[in-house]
């Protein structure tokens, strides 16, 4: 064994490297294809979840499986009883203060919005932060009573819900001269939340053609 | 003289601390520790590497050609590395998942792990690695998770994601960015210093600092 340790054979040295590497491709290929199913299977449970917290009417269909692409928007649609009867609009924004901020955005029929969900930022924690963040506040005297049903609020994301899409609408931020209210201190999180609403409507008035002919088939 | 067995596993949390006495593996520590479950998180997934990798190298440093150890270790490492981020994946919240990001597979840079290989697992039967890895693991994760937790009080009066002080509502940010990461840390280290330095005269001893901390011990600016 000792002349393997010290010896200084090119072809002992990488035959041993090559055989440590065959051997750890081969765990990580074993356990890559092990845990496969689970992965994935996690991400859809994270979606679904997702997609239960969007204020939408009652659907009995699965939302992941029914998803529809228009002009680079991926949208998911509700059903209830073959009738569809909401969209969650997955949206994306590249203008945050920490760069990309991933949503889903609801509609219902008609076009109004009914909830706004961040799924993914890189924000300031504490300012931007709060600003795409849906979170019960847990606290030491209410440790261990249940986590409360439903959508967790946000002042500057609620106060799109209800608002309806129409082609030609622009929200914009009081600072910018509109009428939605934002954060001090999280200025250009909020102007980016409010773009990306405005996107993900411009699409949804866009779109609304094509989901009436998909409708009609 | 050979430590006992419970030596070999009680030096990492406390006389040979891996963040607070050999300073290793500072990068994930400042900046994961934004709060007290992403400290725990990071701790145990690094310790689940370093049980893993110290076990393996152990038991496959006599026969390792001197020349490349270090590849064959990194690739041990690696291997770990990657097999506890796909469990991840798959069974930890996605919350955490996502905390974590990009830090879980930089573990195969952290020094710590390669540390332990070289300076214990290399020299030292399987169980002993094993302990050792367990314990420097087990200090690593408790000094992230206090100081996620201090971190996490300090700016938003919560510990865990659980408001302790309720009227608490606006968030102070300076010790959940970074550079309150650098002043809690380096308050810490002046505590854990002191410790030892009262412990030192107690004993009637010269207080010592460890040799890689000891200004004149260093020769970068001489």
């Amino acid at each position: 064994m000792s002349n393997i340790r010290n010896s200084e054979n090119i072809w002992v040295l990488s035959g041993f490297l090559g055989i440590t590497g065959i051997v750890a491709a081969g765990i990580l290929a074993l356990v890559s294809q092990m845990t496969a199913e689970p992965i994935k299977s996690a991400s859809v449970k994270a979606e679904l979840a997702a997609l239960k917290n969007l204020n939408l009417p009652e659907f009995d269909n699965d939302m992941t499986a029914s998803k529809i692409n228009v002009n680079g928007v991926e949208y998911a649609v509700a059903k209830y009883q073959n009738k569809i009867v909401g969209f969650a609009a997955k949206v994306s924004e590249n203008n945050g203060y920490g760069g990309k901020i991933d949503a889903i955005v609801s509609f219902d029929t008609a076009g109004t919005i009914l909830a706004v969900y961040i799924l993914e930022h890189k924000e300031t924690p504490g300012l931007g932060a709060a600003v795409c963040e849906r979170k019960f506040q847990k606290t030491i005297f209410n440790l261990f009573s249940p986590v409360p049903e439903g959508l967790p609020s946000n002042p500057v994301l609620d106060q799109f819900h209800g608002k309806k899409a129409a082609p030609g609408t622009s929200w914009k931020i009081t600072k910018d001269g509109g009428e939605m209210i934002y954060r001090t201190g999280a200025t250009v999180t909020s102007r980016a939340v409010t773009g990306l609403v405005n996107a993900a409507a411009a699409n949804f008035t866009a779109a609304r053609e094509k989901f009436e002919q998909e409708a009609a088939k | 003289m050979k430590n006992s067995l419970w030596q070999d596993f009680a030096k990492g949390v406390w006389k040979e601390n891996p963040v607070l006495v050999l300073l290793l593996g500072t990068c994930p520590t400042l900046a994961v520790t934004s709060s007290a479950s992403n400290g725990l998180g990071m701790g145990l997934a690094t310790t689940c590497v370093l049980i893993g990798s110290n076990a393996v190298i152990s038991l496959i440093a006599g026969i390792t050609p001197q020349k490349i150890r270090i590849p064959v270790y990194i690739v041990v490492i690696a291997t770990f590395v990657t097999v506890v981020h796909l469990l991840m994946q798959a069974y930890a919240p996605p919350s955490l998942c996502q905390a974590l990001g990009i830090f879980i597979p930089l573990i195969v840079v952290n020094c710590i792990v390669l540390g332990r290989a070289e300076a214990f697992a290399a020299q030292n039967g399987f169980f002993r690695s094993m302990l050792d890895g367990a314990g420097m693991g087990l200090g690593f994760a408790l000094t992230l998770t206090m100081l996620g937790a201090i971190r996490e009080f300090l700016s938003s009066g919560s510990v865990f994601e659980v408001k302790i002080i309720t009227a608490w509502t606006t968030d102070f940010l300076l010790p959940a960015a970074a550079p309150g990461a650098f002043i809690i840390v380096g308050c810490i280290l002046a505590f854990k210093n002191f410790c030892n330095r009262r412990k030192a005269i107690k004993e009637g001893r010269l207080y010592v600092p460890p040799k890689g901390l000891d200004c004149r011990s260093c020769r970068i600016c001489k």
